[in-house]
């Protein structure tokens, strides 16, 4: 099927999250805490990055053109996927508040009238659910300590909020053709409800706002995103004609 | 448990193609040699994983950053694996070993002391060093007399075999590829030829106690040679040069020697004096110290069920 263009950035704008996000986790390989959790923020960064590439795929067949060869204006990532998270406390409440959203996005595609989106939806829902156990177990027991939720804290209210752009589109044809089975401001409030009860046996109370603070999805790009390119495609620019 | 009544019953054992396994009462000095070599083997692939990290991110394309993150992800594997394994033979803990490496008690392999300064280098690594490595590791696996580490090494191998090949078929793209990428290529294959031909360390003593107890299985110079004997047709064939003036083949035998080696450098890089020693070391120590709070945090309360 040929679908709509709204189904069309609704899934470019999930595949630049997802590129965006695998990107940042594998900053981390050989860095992290220690040895293990390298070896399981590696293994998710390949499946945000194996989630980018089946994205793009639907989309066009020249997926490294897609996913590397744009302008900044044209990338419709949320500012939450962008954002570097050089400290690791960061890179973990935002791989948490991502997979909490990705597990909702996908369940949503789950059925879609677009076979093949809902074909992915249901392969990548298998790997959310690891992701999210391996993501919440370690935020939970991280929180449990008070040293722990100190350096938690100010991550996950600076980063919640930003968080609900994953959730930005238009979709009013998307739920008329049945591309996606819950509408995004439904999924959105679920997600808040969700990362609302994670933090909240916490006593740690995030202030959502009304609407997503970030406006990534009109093509606005974070203070991060230039690093953040620059480095994605620092060797095909070399040379931009040859296979690499 | 299994326990000798000398050193000479003990080699006895080993010579007659003897399994030691972590639980025999092994001789003291066998379990030093064998934890040594063990430690050394999984503080490399470790600083592997460290000296390959900076051009993950640059990885040209998804299907190459993918398979890159995969290649180091099992760097770091492998050194997950062989640190449990030292562990094991109760001489340091795992947390023991991590912190003299970072503060530059213990060593690890000269190649990894030197900095990939291209996407190209990163291919060099790949090819020229897992190779080097790869030879080298099967040379332990073929006649390991400590049980533990031969299993390890079965995956290990496996592994590294793969990464092996994926950086051939980048050396031949670029070989084939655009000036430019030739040209970036030979530069790589300049910088890195002499460290990994170096990996085989000197010339073996005749009398190495890791070749009588049945942990390595050949002499350096023989692991060495047929290196150079496969590596050199390999790169010539490609259209590459060889950053070796001396080297020729010999007309008597056919085969290819390399100038002598200046092993003064090497000696020096192996004490942590290498182009890109104390950077390496002091990003992993700062890593390692700013997430000190996670593994405090971790370790003080009781596992969530």
């Amino acid at each position: 099927m040929m679908p709509h263009a709204e189904g069309r950035d609704l899934v470019l704008s999930f595949a630049d999250d997802e590129l965006c996000v695998g990107q940042n986790h594998a900053w981390w390989i050989a860095i992290g805490p220690f040895l293990e959790e390298d070896l399981a923020l590696t293994s998710i960064a390949q499946d945000e990055l194996g989630h980018a590439r089946s994205l793009y795929t639907l989309l066009s067949d020249d997926v490294d053109q897609l996913a590397y060869g744009r302008k900044e204006a044209e990338y419709r990532s949320a500012h939450i996927a962008e954002l570097l998270c050089h400290d690791w406390s960061w890179a973990l409440v935002r791989h948490v508040l991502h997979d909490i959203a990705e597990q909702i996005r996908w369940s949503a595609l789950v059925g879609s009238s677009w076979e093949d989106l809902s074909h992915l939806a249901e392969r990548a829902l298998g790997e959310e659910q690891f992701h999210l156990q391996h993501g919440s177990s370690l935020l939970s027991r991280l929180l449990a300590d008070e040293r722990g939720q100190q350096r938690l804290t100010p991550a996950i209210l600076e980063l919640a909020p930003l968080g609900r752009e994953y959730f930005v589109s238009s979709d009013k044809h998307l739920i008329e053709n049945g591309i996606v089975t819950m509408p995004l401001a439904a999924q959105e409030q679920l997600w808040i409800d969700q990362t609302t009860g994670l933090f909240k046996q916490y006593d740690i109370n995030i202030d959502f706002g009304s609407e997503a603070p970030s406006a990534g999805r009109s093509g606005i790009r974070s203070h991060d995103f230039a690093a953040l390119h620059e480095e994605m495609t620092a060797v095909l620019r070399i040379d931009p004609q040859a296979q690499w | 448990m299994r326990a000798w009544r000398d050193m000479d019953e003990f080699e006895g054992f080993l010579d007659a193609g003897g399994v030691v396994e972590p639980n025999d009462e092994m001789p003291e000095p066998y379990r030093q040699a064998v934890f040594r070599f063990i430690e050394l083997h999984a503080n490399s692939e470790y600083m592997g994983g460290l000296t390959e990290r900076d051009w993950i991110p640059k990885a040209p394309g998804l299907h190459r950053k993918l398979t890159a993150l995969a290649k180091t992800q099992d760097e770091i594997g492998h050194a997950h694996l062989l640190y449990m394994v030292a562990a094991d033979l109760g001489i340091k803990t795992r947390e023991e070993m991590m912190v003299d490496l970072l503060e530059g008690r213990t060593h690890f392999h000269n190649v990894f002391h030197y900095r990939v300064h291209s996407w190209t280098d990163q291919i060099a690594v790949a090819y020229l060093v897992d190779a080097a490595a790869l030879a080298s590791q099967q040379a332990v696996f073929k006649n390991c007399s400590y049980g533990p580490y031969k299993r390890i090494l079965r995956r290990v191998i496996a592994e590294e075999g793969f990464h092996m090949r994926n950086g051939e078929e980048m050396m031949l793209l670029m070989a084939h590829g655009s000036n430019t990428q030739h040209e970036m290529m030979q530069e790589s294959i300049d910088r890195w030829w002499l460290p990994a031909v170096q990996l085989f360390g000197p010339d073996s003593r005749p009398n190495d106690e890791l070749l009588r107890w049945h942990v390595k299985s050949e002499r350096n110079e023989d692991l060495r040679d047929r290196y150079v004997q496969k590596f050199v047709p390999q790169l010539l064939a490609c259209g590459f040069t060889i950053p070796d003036p001396g080297l020729e083949k010999d007309q008597t035998d056919g085969k290819w020697k390399i100038s002598p080696i200046d092993w003064e450098p090497l000696k020096q890089t192996m004490r942590n004096g290498g182009p890109d020693s104390a950077r390496r070391i002091s990003d992993a120590r700062n890593a390692w110290n700013n997430a000190a709070w996670v593994r405090d945090a971790l370790t003080n309360q009781p596992a969530s069920t």
